[in-house]
């Protein structure tokens, strides 16, 4: 069996600049002879691990731990600092619904271009809009500009076009915990979907429960290693295990 | 290389925020395209209202001079501003999505470009209601297309340089229209070519290559005015400035080869510093 992920010896490590953030205040800084000075940080240390094709796994560990960077490196927005990662097919990223939607444009609108920003061609995109818009549930509001949507309207429209871009691989992040819990079950139904047609699933959360609900192997990132990587339950009761005693 | 093959392939992406940038301007205004010829020919009117005023009006046809000039200048300097900001702008979506960062100014300059487009055609026009047209419609006129495809070039160059220095200093932008808007003096609006030249000062003059390409796309447009100098005569004409155009178009290609590749050299830091 191929791997859609294959990620060799990670390691990110970010420049913190404490750098002037205008040239006038640098100019200034520079004539009083203060210069900036660096710092750094790991957020990641030498992760390996491979994902079979149509794999569903989870990414748990506590806040700052890494798991957010992790998933940028995957996405492709952060570069490592050393290490590989190949991720094979079409990706669609879940970092943030929405991102890339435009206030001023209608959900039409900002289906194409938020469509087009994730990959997929209009034609395409076309074909698929009755499907989407129906998916999001917003049939009535389609031709209002988003800046009069709610919240809760905007992440369900980001879902449904990220859903239907008809990935070979998704990164999730977090994202499923908005919505009301009808809107949730409809996520569940469609990652259960995509489980049965192969896509192979990245899913970073808080949440234990939805975790162990669509998840079959997990990773939990400590302290930016990888401590632990096996089937969903035997890590999450190490994960509990470790918790309570810490 | 490789990054221009991946730019390539991501064209329905800049088709699309294309679209994005031209729906905006003309969302909620009627008759968007009116508004953006409005400003330049204010600007227009103002320059050719002054330079009555002061009576320092180099030749009658003074307009239309202005009319070969103000258009592309302003498509220049927009596209450096709007360049300039335009990964800032967007810093939702490049700390969210992949896709190739170059996009973006590029972006912002196939827009503008479009705009340019409706002034250019503007000017045309007005040059037949004017009647200066067609007795001065010359075959040099299409020599006017490749002065605007390097000015786009030298302005492209400049907005990569532009757009991740802003990425690392948010005042740039300002330094940026300061600078722009000295450069404007500059440029041969309130005086023409020929008064330079007869001042002694024309091969360091051109040496700039937006005044060389504005100069070449004024004098495509038109042939050169009868100047009078100080002394009342006619001034020598100034022609088309091969010399300087072909200097230019070198110039302009390398600073757009400089600018890409230190906006690729640094493309990844864009999204770590936003």
């Amino acid at each position: 069996m191929h791997n859609a992920i294959e990620v060799k010896n990670l390691t990110k490590v970010f420049r913190v600049l404490h750098r002037e953030r205008s040239v006038k205040s640098a100019a200034l800084k520079s004539l009083l002879r203060k210069f900036p000075h660096r710092s750094e940080f790991t957020a990641l240390q030498d992760i390996s691990f491979d994902i079979p094709k149509g794999q569903t796994v989870g990414v748990i560990g506590r806040n700052g731990s890494g798991k957010s960077t992790l998933l940028t490196l995957l996405a492709r927005i952060y570069r490592p600092t050393s290490g590989t990662i190949k991720v094979e097919g079409r990706v669609a990223t879940l970092l943030e619904l929405g991102a890339g939607f435009h206030p001023e444009f209608t959900g039409i609108e900002n289906i194409f271009l938020n469509g087009v920003i994730l990959g997929m061609p209009r034609a395409e995109l076309e074909k698929r809009l009755p499907s989407i818009i129906e998916f999001a549930g917003v049939e009535e509001f389609i031709d209002t500009p988003v800046k009069h949507y709610s919240s809760g309207m905007i992440t369900r429209l980001g879902f449904s076009v990220a859903v239907h871009l008809e990935p070979d691989v998704l990164l999730v992040d977090e994202v499923l915990a908005v919505g009301d819990h009808e809107f949730q079950e409809k996520c569940y139904t469609k990652i259960e979907e995509f489980k049965k047609r192969g896509v192979t699933i990245f899913f970073v959360s808080h949440d234990m429960a939805a975790i162990a609900r669509v998840c079959e192997r997990v990773l939990w990132i400590d302290n930016h290693v990888l401590r632990e990587d096996g089937p969903t339950e035997e890590v999450l009761a190490k994960y509990h295990a470790g918790h309570d005693a810490g | 290389m490789e990054s221009l093959r991946e730019l390539w392939q991501y064209r329905p992406l800049v088709g699309e925020l294309v679209r994005r940038d031209l729906k905006l301007r003309y969302k909620n205004s009627v008759g968007g395209i009116a508004w953006s010829l409005l400003n330049p020919l204010l600007q227009i009117f103002v320059i050719t209202m002054v330079m009555k005023f002061i009576q320092a009006r180099p030749l009658p046809s003074y307009s239309a001079y202005l009319f070969g000039i103000i258009f592309l200048w302003n498509f220049f300097q927009i596209t450096l501003v709007d360049g300039c900001v335009s990964i800032l702008q967007n810093a939702q979506l490049v700390r969210k999505v992949y896709f190739p960062r170059a996009i973006l100014p590029l972006a912002t300059l196939l827009a503008n470009l479009f705009h340019f487009a409706v002034a250019f055609a503007f000017t045309i026009l007005y040059f037949f209601v004017l009647g200066a047209y067609p007795e001065n419609l010359r075959l040099v006129f299409f020599i006017a297309l490749p002065a605007i495809f390097f000015t786009a070039v030298l302005a492209m160059g400049f907005a990569y340089m532009l757009s991740y220095l802003n990425v690392l200093y948010e005042d740039v932008r300002f330094i940026v229209t300061a600078l722009c808007q000295l450069a404007f003096y500059t440029m041969p609006v309130f005086f023409t070519i020929e008064q330079v030249a007869a001042k002694g000062y024309y091969n360091w003059y051109m040496l700039n290559p937006i005044t060389a390409l504005l100069v070449t796309y004024q004098r495509a447009l038109l042939p050169p005015p009868g100047v009078a100098g100080a002394d009342g005569k006619v001034l020598p004409p100034i022609g088309i400035p091969w010399d300087y155009f072909a200097l230019a178009a070198v110039t302009s290609t390398l600073i757009l080869i400089a600018g890409y590749a230190l906006f690729n050299k640094y493309q990844w830091e864009i999204a770590e510093r936003l």
